[in-house]
This record gives C-alpha cells, structure tokens and sequence, in this order.
C-alpha cells in the first residue's frame, strides 16, 4: 500500500501549502457563479434529483482537496460536509471520492524540484530565525516534514544537500549583511560623530547638517540592508506565502470570534448584568469558537470536535438576539451545577405501551391545495359529526348546538369573499364546525389568480380597516359606490357610444344594446369582484423603504414650457441676431426706454400686452435660438476640485437646483448652467464662479 | 383576539387538521434549557375570544414539538427533549396517555412533521445529525436518514409527492431525500449560517423556503437550486420557523428571535406583507390553519399563544 500510495502524495504535494487555499478561493468563486441549468433532458422521473452533469474542475478541485493530508485525517463525514457546503452535487463528491488514490503522473517530475525548494524553504526557516522576528509556524514544517516521509529516499538526501548549499549561501549572504556591513557603518557613523566633537569648535551650523547627513546616511545605509535581509527573508518565505494566506483565514476568524467574544460581553454589561454574565456568555462563545474550530481543525486534520450542539446552538454567528434576562439566569444557574427548583420529577412513560389507538371519528380532510371532490368529503363528515356531539372530551364541538346564527369569531375576516360565502353557508348549513364551507373555499382556493395592482388606493385604504361579518357587505357595496363614482364617465361614456351606436345604426334593438350593457356591467363586476379578492388587509409602510427620487429635468429651464412663437415673433428674432453685437447691447436699453415711454405706457393694455409680448417674445426668442447672440449661457467649464463646494453653492443659488442635482450638475462639467440670460447676468454669474474658483465661459 | 397563557414557555404551536378550532402546544420549563415539558390541548370557544385547555400532558423534559396525526383525529406526537417521541391520544382518559414512547433517538427531538399525503407515517429531525421515520403502528423506526453533519432542525413532507421530504440543519444545507432511496437526493447548500427550518411551497411542489440564522428566508426551487428564487430580507434576528399558506400560493408567515411574525408574498418586489409585533420574546412557533383561510396561530418564549385572523391586531381583545 505504501508503494502504491507513494506517487499520489507525491504529485499531490507539489504545492501542499497553495492547495487548500486554491481550492477554498476557487471553490469560492465557483459557487458565487450563477451556472445556468443544465437542460433536463425529460427522462428522470423525480424532479427531486439534480440533473446537473458532473463538473470536471469541481471534480479535481475536490480530488486536490482531500488529497490534501490533513484533510485525509479528518473524518469522511466532514470532507462530505465541506464539499457540500462548496456547493457540490453529491455524484461530484462520490467521484471525488473515487479519484483521490489516482493522480495524474504527469506531474511528478515537476513535483521533485518544487519538493525541493518546499524542503529547502523549511530548512532555511529552521536556521535562520535570528535574521527577523518572524515566528515560525510549526504547521508548515509538520505539513513539510509529514510529506517528506512519503517521498522516495533517493529524493530525500538531493533535497537535503539542495537545501543545505541554498542554505548556506543564504545565511552566509544574510549574515555577511548584517555583520560586517552594519558595524562598518556604525564604525563609521562613531567616526564622524567623533569628528564633530574634534572640530566642534567650527562652524556649527556646517557640523549639525554634516552630522545630520552623516546620521540620515547611516540610517539610511541601515534601512537599505535590513531591507535587503528583509528582500532575502522574504524570497525565503515566498514558497510558504500561500499555505500561511489560509492559516490566516482560519485566524481571521478567530479573530473575528474574539471580537464577538468581546462586543457580546460588552453588550452584556450594558444591559446590567454583572460578573456572572460572562460565564453565560462563555458557553455561547465557547460553541462558536468550537464551531469555528472545527472548521480550522477539519483543515488541520483534528478529530477532537468538542461542539456541543446544546440547547443555546441556534444563536446566530454574528449579532445575537437579546435574551431574556430570566433565561440568562436560568443559563447561569445550570452551568454552576444547580437545578431549577422548579422541576419535578414527572414519570411520562406510557402506563400501557400496547395501548390501542382510538379509532379515528373523522375521516381525514382533503387538503386546500389538492382539493378534487370537496362535496364527497362535505357529506361523510356531516355523518360523523353526529358521532362526535355524543363525546364528552371532544366538547370542542358542542358549541354546534349554541350558534348558528354567526360564524365563530375566527372565521370573521376583513375582506374576503370567503366571508360572505361563509354567512351564507351558516345560514344554510346551521353548522359549521365541519366542512361545508370547506367547498366553496376549495373551489375558490383553486387557481389564485394574479393580484392585480392596488389601481384604487382609496379602496385599499377602506379595505385595510377591519370590519366585521354585517358590516361587511355594506362596506363592499360602499366600495362599489365609490369605484362606481370614479368611473362613471368611463361607464356612461361607453353607454353613451353604445346607444348612440344603435340609434344611428337605425335598429333600435332593444335586446342587443341591453346585452352590451349588461356585458359593461359585467365587466364592472368582476374588476370589483377581481379588487375585493386580492386586498392586502394590512399594508405596512415599509420603514426600510428609500424614499422616491424624482427625476429633474436635465436643464433648468425657469421659464417652463411655452408655446412656440408666432412668425412676427420669429422675423423679429432673425432682425435682432443679424445685428452686430455692439447694436446687440444696445437693444436691451432702448426697449427697456420704449417700453417705459410715456405714451406707451398711457395705452395701458398695449403696453402691458406689448410688455409681456416683448418679454414672451423675447423668451421666446431665448428658446428658439438658445445659442444666438441675443441671450447668453453660461457654461461652467471646470472648476478646481478644492472649491467643488463652494460653486455648488453658487450653483444652487442661481439655479435654484436642489443639493444632489446641483452636485451632479457640476461634476458634469463642462455643463451648461444657466441659458437665455442677458449679458449683465451671465457676467455677473461668470464673476461669481470665478470667485470661487471655477471657469464660466459665456456663450 | 384570544391568548393562551402556558405555565412553561412556548415552543411550538400546531393547528389541527380535523377540528378548526383546535391546537396543540409545545411548551418547555426554562427556556427548554432543563425541567420539564407539557403539551397543551387547546380550542377555540365560538362565542368569544377565549381560549380553553382541553388537556395538558406533562413530560419529564422538554417538549420541543407538537405534530398532529392526519389518520386520527384525536392523536397528536410530541418531540420531547430527552431523544423520546411521545404519542397521544386524546380521546383516551388521562391515565392512559402516553400511548407510546419511541424512543431512538441519541438527541434532542426537534422537529416533526406528519405526512399529509399518506397520512400514516411522520418523521423526526433530532440534533444527533439523523432523522427517522416512524409510523404510529410500529414501536420502532422505519428509517434512519443519517447524513447531516450537524442538528437537523426541522423536516417537512411534500404536499403533493408523498416519498419526499426535506431536513434544514445546522450544517448550514437543506436536503432532499426520497424514503426509497437510501441516502439524500439533493443537497442545497443554502446559507452560510445555520438552517433552522423549511417548509415546501403547498402548491407547487418544487418551490421550497429555508429560514436561517442569517435573518434571511430563501426560496428555492428545487429544478434550479444554484440560486434562489427569491430572498426574504426584513427580520431582525435569525428566523425561526416559516410555513407556507396552505390556501395561497405565494404567502408564507415566519418567526423570528426579532419577537415579530411575518407575513411575506415571495412573488411581490416588496415581499413583506404583513408583521405582527405581539410578543415580547422570541417568536418560536408559528402555525396556519389549513382549515380556516386566515387563521394564524403563534408561541413564544413569553409564555403566550396568540391566535388571530390575519389582518386582525392579534393583541386586539
């Protein structure tokens, strides 16, 4: 067996420190793919099994997994369950299973050389520990040494005298560095500090900086070689970089265990509970820093799993739910030893444990969801509710002889058309404590059709508010009033059309245009009968709910929509931009003049529509030609990133925009921020940018 | 609305499927840790919002879960926390209740759930890793499922497929296993934390819903289970039980260690539908009748069971 055994650790030992992580990261990544089904090809009866094909790089990452040696020593039930977790099928892990002993031989040369350089890793390691601090994890050499003893011999000594000449060059190299290097430079830092005080006497300010460079160039000749024994230490360590990488994983979530063990002992004392709090807690922790080790160990090959799935082991891994404070009491009490004084000792064996069962007085009850024959079942069970008046314990059921009249407060519902089918069926059936109203539910339960959209948010809202049986049909029929009320225009419309239809068509039949009605109501019917049934009784607000965003318009347009302007409107418009832009600046002035003219302003209507007739016009203008020379945009060109703040104000200020669009007005830039305004404003907005450090241009 | 109040704090509350006013209650001394059990018998009175115990069976530990027999109407099992299963008859006098003891299991029961296709066999989920199957004529199991690598929480039959069931664990998988095939059939890996109970989709028969610790529902279907169908986000700590509505097709109610119950519509964006805030510990059970549409019924560890119509304030007297 060892013969045979000894190629596949071999080949499966390349990289004994990259597997596990590999396969952890790309088990990851695979299970965070979204696989597209494969087709079912219709021939496997249950659709229970996974019809999934076998994945191949699944498949090999499993075998490179459990062929890792610490998983070989943790249980099989273990290696399943981790596999499973990754997310594959079980005939993935079976043909895991199956493949481990089997490695592909192509590997193998590949295998001496990097067993080597594993070798030559750890054996650097062991001899050089004084070159850094850096702790040496003893799993990296086990995990070395475990899988030295299976390689073959003759591979053994090639590695060994390999790792001893890298060795030595290493140390010696490294050793060199820091021992003849580092006094020389400390040997001449003494030097020149010696020098100083000798020449103290000279110029001081020459001595301070010439010792200071001396001092920075010995610091700095000694961050260069600690760094080169750094650089060395770590081509050293690169090998075992990955194998520690998963360690770290493992440690992280110790890590992350204490801090839980912490925050939860904090959150502890926070609500009062002093020093026996902790040994509750304890018990917590201890079941999760378990589980988490099992999960460390399931890598590392332990067996020894101490998790005691106790009564606390559904607390969630992250924050945990307050617990009562009596319960935590109780947690205390029996971790010390104590008993609850109020437990009794109750003997619950059975007196007769050949004791027949009562025959069944009811036969059993078709369920809602395969419900075929409800009446077949409606009647048996009427029969065999006689039988059942006459048992005394079932006294459950003699509330038949007391109600007839009202349903049992348990089947009073909001709205549901159930409810009104439910009165009716009491008022025939007189008794209710059996299934007839198990019918009409079944049939309605049947095919639940899709709820439409809450169309009427008033009739959700009547809805919503709980009522009883009686008042339940008057609030329907309010209901209907008030769907009514909101579409009567469409209703009588249609109506309208329809016996307009008729009596144009000359065939005043009375039979077809009733029918058509009667269709028109119909289908008023059911879209009241379709609202009623799907009705959420109770719609909370959702407080996690974001608010809306509302769309805003791209450019701030203050003037809003406007009709498009008339044609004298227009020619005027060409008139003005054909000018020159000096006559340009002047147009302004001289209506603004013409405008306040006396004997304008006495033909007040004139003046007004004229006023307003010029300001359209020219806001008409403004629209139609928005890059004509008559109105100016502003446009922010950039601004500087320190100052984004500050124009952002501005912004807003001039434009009125909210915070959010403002900021992403600007970040847009070059973006137009204001357009159609006269040349003074568009100046006056460009100084203000300016000002606070951005760049307008006027166009 | 009318509320029970149990001397032991509430494990699991579980309508029955003969009588609509009648439940069953799982109830556990101190928190379950350690003391005793009791199994109350509960009905609905018709004329008001009160509740009446019919009968109260006691046990020497906790009583973990309560499953109603769909052959007889008046046995009921109960998943006690030595590893026993005790069966009950209520039509019989007292003294002669327990009817049967099974007891195989090396854990604590957790979970049982009757067949309701076939109606003569249930199983039990234990937190020795194994699950069992039983019918009420044999004093022995049927079947062992031992696969799960830590507590199976919670099992559910099929509604419509009678051999299928699934088992939620702690290993953090839910599988799907067939009683004439020797191991499981299908493995969802489904959260990252535990799994503490599933329940199939009543009508269709391969949508299946897990809650977890994560405070996360997920809906599976069981065709294409790389991905969920939908995700159940709302709960502020982990989620105790779900069930799905066995008259709507998209409505399922949980409970929570947040103390809330939730009413949740899977196919809508918005998904949570309705939350009801009633208790002041956990919420640990959590039942819809299959009888009355709108009937919901929970427990908790404050000692109390509501029941109420949904919609209704379950507080509301």
């Amino acid at each position: 067996m060892a013969t045979t055994q000894s190629p596949s650790p071999n080949s499966n030992d390349d990289k004994p420190q990259a597997v596990s992580a590999e396969v952890v990261q790309q088990a990851n990544q695979v299970q965070q793919d979204v696989r597209p089904e494969a087709t079912k090809q219709g021939v496997p009866a249950s659709v229970f099994v996974n019809s999934e094909p076998i994945r191949e790089d699944q498949v090999s990452n499993a075998v490179k997994f459990l062929s890792h040696p610490k998983v070989r020593g943790s249980p099989v039930i273990y290696r399943r369950s981790f596999l499973e977790k990754k997310g594959l099928t079980k005939e993935e892990i079976d043909e895991a299973f199956r493949r481990v002993p089997d490695p592909s031989p192509s590997s193998q040369p590949a295998s001496l050389s990097q067993d080597g350089q594993a070798n030559s890793l750890s054996s650097v390691q062991t001899q050089a520990p004084i070159q850094t601090p850096q702790p040496l994890p003893a799993a990296p050499t086990g995990i070395v040494s475990s899988g030295r003893v299976a390689r073959r011999q003759f591979q053994w000594y090639h590695a060994v005298s390999a790792v001893g000449l890298l060795a030595a060059s290493g140390c010696g190299t490294a050793l060199l560095i820091k021992k003849v290097i580092i006094p020389k430079l400390k040997l001449w830092v003494r030097k020149v500090v010696l020098e100083e005080d000798n020449v103290y006497a000279k110029k001081i300010d020459a001595k301070p900086s010439l010792a200071e460079e001396a001092a920075a160039a010995a610091k700095a000749a000694a961050a260069a070689a600690s760094d080169v024994a750094k650089a060395s230490q770590e081509m050293l360590n690169s090998k075992n970089e990955e194998r520690r990488r998963f360690e770290e994983f493992m440690n992280l979530m110790d890590a992350q265990v204490q801090e839980m063990k912490s925050m939860s002992n904090s959150i502890r004392k926070l609500e009062g509970q002093a020093n026996s709090s902790g040994r509750a807690f304890s018990d917590h922790d201890d079941h999760r820093a378990s589980a988490s080790s099992t999960k460390q160990s399931y890598a590392n090959g332990n067996v020894d799993l101490n998790v005691q799935p106790g009564r606390t082991s559904t607390l969630p891994a992250s924050a945990e739910p307050p617990h009562p404070k009596s319960f935590m009491e109780k947690m205390e009490m029996i971790q010390r030893g104590e008993k609850p004084s109020n437990i009794r000792e109750v003997n619950d064996m059975p007196p007769n444990p050949n004791q027949q069962l009562s025959n069944p007085r009811i036969t059993p009850r078709t369920k809602p969801w395969e419900a075929q024959n409800g009446p077949r079942q409606v009647l048996q069970s009427q029969t065999s509710a006689e039988g059942l008046n006459q048992n005394g314990v079932d006294s459950g059921l003699n509330y038949l002889v007391d109600d007839e009249s009202s349903t049992p407060w348990w089947q009073r519902k909001n709205v549901r058309i159930t409810e009104i089918e439910n009165e009716d069926e009491v008022k025939a059936a007189g008794s209710y404590g059996v299934k007839t109203n198990e019918q009409p539910s079944v049939q309605r339960t049947w095919v639940p059709p899709q709820p439409p959209p809450v169309a009427m948010p008033e009739a959700a809202e009547a809805i919503r508010r709980p009522k009883s049986a009686p008042k339940e049909t008057a609030m329907q029929e309010q209901l209907a009033d008030e769907q009514s009320a909101a579409r009567p225009s469409e209703v009588t419309d249609e109506l309208q059309r329809i016996t307009k239809m008729f009596s144009t068509a000359g065939k005043l039949n009375k039979v077809s245009s009733y029918q058509v009605a009667l269709k028109v109501f119909k289908t008023r019917d059911t879209f009241y009968l379709r609202v009623r049934t799907f009705q959420h009784d109770f719609v909370p607000r959702d407080p996690k709910a974001k608010p809306k965003k509302l769309k805003y318009p791209q450019f701030y347009d203050p003037y809003g929509p406007r009709p498009p302007p008339s044609d004298k409107i227009v020619e005027l418009a060409d008139c003005i931009s054909a000018l020159s832009p000096e006559e340009r600046g002047q147009i302004g002035p001289t209506l603004m003049e013409r405008l306040r003219h006396p004997k304008m302003q006495t033909i007040t209507v004139e003046g007004m529509e004229l006023g307003s007739q010029g300001g359209a016009g020219a806001g008409a203008a403004k629209t139609e030609e928005k890059k004509e020379k008559t109105t100016f945009d502003v446009k922010l060109e950039k601004f500087d990133a320190a100052a984004k703040i500050k124009v952002i104000k501005e912004v807003r200020a001039f434009t009125n925009l909210g915070l959010k669009e403002a900021k992403d007005l600007v970040e847009k830039a070059p973006v137009m921020l204001k357009q159609g305004v006269t040349k003074e404003e568009a100046s006056d907005i460009m100084e203000r940018i300016k000002a606070t450090g951005g760049v307008a241009v006027m166009e | 609305m009318p509320v029970f109040k149990t001397p032991f704090n509430g494990y699991s509350v579980r309508f029955s499927p003969f009588y609509e006013s009648r439940l069953a209650v799982a109830t556990a001394q101190n928190f379950g840790i350690l003391g005793n059990g009791r199994v109350h018998v509960i009905d609905l009175a018709p004329t008001g919002p009160v509740i009446n115990e019919l009968i109260a069976f006691d046990t020497a530990d906790g009583v973990y879960d309560v499953a109603w027999s769909e052959s007889h109407d008046s046995v009921l099992v109960a998943a006690v926390a030595d590893g026993s299963i005790k069966v009950y008859d209520t039509a019989l006098p007292p003294q002669s209740n327990p009817v049967r003891s099974l007891k195989e299991h090396a854990r604590e029961v957790h979970g049982l759930d009757y067949n309701p296709t076939r109606r003569d066999s249930f199983l039990s989920a234990s937190w020795d890793d194994s699950v069992k199957l039983w019918t009420l004529d044999r004093p022995a199991s049927l079947r062992t499922f031992r696969e799960h690598a830590y507590c199976v929480y919670s099992v559910a039959w099929n509604p419509k497929h009678a051999d299928v069931f699934a088992s939620a664990s702690g290993d953090c998988t839910v599988r799907i296993w067939d009683v004439r095939e020797p191991g499981s059939t299908m493995i969802i890996p489904g959260h990252e934390h535990e799994i503490l109970s599933c329940d199939w989709n009543k009508y269709d028969e391969c949508l299946i819903a897990t809650a977890s610790v994560d405070k996360s529902i997920k809906i599976w279907d069981v065709r294409n289970y790389r991905v969920p169908v939908s995700v159940l986000n709302g709960h502020g700590y982990a989620v105790r039980k779900i069930k799905f509505s066995p008259h709507r097709r998209n409505l399922l109610v949980s409970c929570s260690y947040d103390m809330t119950v939730c009413l949740w519509d899977f196919m809508v964006e918005d998904a949570l539908v309705g939350r009801y805030d009633h208790h002041t510990e956990f919420a640990v059970g959590v039942d819809l009748s299959v009888l009355v549409d709108g009937l919901m019924a929970s427990t908790g560890w404050d000692e109390l069971v509501y029941v109420w119509q949904q919609g209704m304030d379950p507080r509301a007297s």
